[in-house]
């Protein structure tokens, strides 16, 4: 089973210079998310796994993997609460 | 900060980003007075989005302080759109469950289908076209919702046969216009709407599918707004059209047969060579050359002087009256204006007989001097 994660097609939002606006589908209250937050906002375009996030968030500001791994992952738990990151669980084929 | 520099400033940030436009930007940071004046323009002009990109990248110099500014500014106005996205959405939905079709215009619309990034282009209101047949419900469906017009139609059925549209407000002080036609007077009325409806571009946002204009109509209704909102344009509303007629994905061929349809060509027209002018748009396209080639008729001129001045309701009243197709829509159209519904006449605290007096002078005004304001 792997895990991946895109962004709520129902999360409005909007770029700023120093980060990006969401206004999660259920809320009146937009929130802004900034530094590598923008960046993993971007690459959550896409369904996307943690280590594959990890290891675009790690090339955009070359660092090492393990540098951002736990930044990652706190942020995708913080995008995911909000309700702006859906959480899609898939079937490994074998 | 004299104006001259002002509104070179102003320029500077409407034609960001634009590798034609010929226009010199500040080359050191404004002063303190230079940029509170500066600043206090930005918002009304629409250009928010514009002056943060231009801070971003230095186009703008700026010092850290007016950078922080520009950036908190440019902040609150996108939480105003995401806001206004959302109210957005809420009503479509809600129309649509009613039967009621609608199109998107301008500011969601033009943010997401015209512009490589939505932030540069941000908006104050909601503006939806709905067919006139369908205000009157439209208004009802949105009641509903809480939102509601605080200004009564003229008369029972005028706004939705005759007049532009009908402005209505959330509890928040949010406007939702919802349009009928394009602009009030003359050019709202030469539209012709069946061929607007027979044809939508989608607009996929928040995860709805929702409807806009064509792209060669939202330029034609972004030259409108250009040209026809009075003497001076918002400077946004200038790069909408530089934006849409540089970067939009028209037909030309489809862009001069709609404008030509509307009877809208020297609107169009005007509006390409404002642009060029103002923002010093060194690229000559298909669209620039014939606007540049383009000769108004004289009517169309006196027209378009009507709208660029502050010319009277009566006066485009007037104007409307002429472009009313057929004997009855005429005599509805100045029924209507004569005798407007009781309700009306008590909150503008007029009597019957004061309405028709001064609607008389108003008239024999315009007919004398269509141009001159109120």
């Amino acid at each position: 089973m792997r895990q991946t994660y895109r962004r709520r097609d129902q999360a409005l939002w909007r770029s700023i210079p120093d980060g990006v606006v969401l206004l999660p589908p259920a809320g009146n209250d937009p929130v802004a998310v900034r530094g590598p937050g923008q960046a993993l906002w971007a690459a959550l375009d896409e369904h996307r796994t943690v280590e594959d996030l990890v290891e675009r968030l790690a090339a955009g500001f070359g660092a090492a993997p393990e540098q951002v791994d736990q930044e990652v992952r706190q942020l995708l738990d913080h995008l995911v609460s909000m309700g702006v990151v859906e959480v899609e669980t898939w079937r490994s084929t074998a | 900060m004299a104006v001259d520099s002002l509104n070179a400033a102003l320029a500077a940030v409407t034609a960001h980003g634009l590798p034609g436009a010929e226009v010199s930007a500040p080359r050191t940071p404004l002063d303190d007075d230079s940029w509170t004046l500066f600043l206090a323009n930005v918002a009304p002009q629409g250009l928010s989005g514009l002056l943060a990109a231009a801070v971003s990248d230095g186009t703008i110099p700026a010092t850290e302080a007016q950078r922080a500014e520009v950036h908190d500014r440019h902040l609150s106005s996108m939480v105003t759109v995401l806001l206004l996205e959302r109210l957005l959405l809420e009503s479509v939905e809600a129309l649509a469950a009613a039967g009621v079709e609608t199109r998107v215009l301008k500011g969601s619309a033009v943010a997401h289908l015209d512009y490589a990034d939505p932030a540069l282009r941000p908006f104050r209101d909601v503006d939806l076209l709905v067919r006139g047949d369908d205000l009157p419900r439209t208004v009802d469906v949105l009641r509903q919702a809480g939102i509601v017009a605080r200004a009564n139609e003229l008369r029972r059925g005028f706004a939705s046969r005759f007049g532009k549209g009908i402005t209505l407000y959330t509890h928040e002080a949010y406007e939702i216009d919802v349009h009928r036609t394009f602009a009030h007077g003359a050019f709202g009325t030469r539209v012709p709407l069946g061929d607007v409806w027979d044809g939508q571009q989608e607009l996929r946002l928040g995860g709805q599918v929702l409807h806009a204009l064509r792209a060669e109509e939202r330029l034609l209704h972004a030259a409108f707004h250009c040209v026809l909102g009075g003497p001076a344009p918002k400077a946004i509303s200038v790069r909408d059209v530089a934006e849409m007629a540089l970067y939009g994905d028209y037909s030309q061929d489809r862009l001069r047969s709609t404008a030509r349809a509307w009877r809208a060509e020297a609107v169009l027209a005007v509006a390409v060579r404002h642009a060029w002018r103002s923002l010093r748009i060194a690229d000559i396209t298909a669209v620039s050359s014939w606007a540049a080639r383009y000769e108004p008729t004289l009517a169309d001129r006196r027209l378009l002087r009507m709208y660029q001045s502050d010319a009277s309701y009566a006066a485009h009243a007037m104007s409307s009256l002429r472009a009313v197709p057929g004997v009855r829509g005429k005599a509805a159209f100045i029924q209507s204006l004569a005798l407007p519904d009781q309700r009306f006449l008590e909150v503008h605290e007029m009597t019957r007989v004061q309405w028709l007096r001064r609607g008389v002078a108003r008239v024999g005004q315009a007919l004398r001097d269509p141009e001159r304001g109120p």
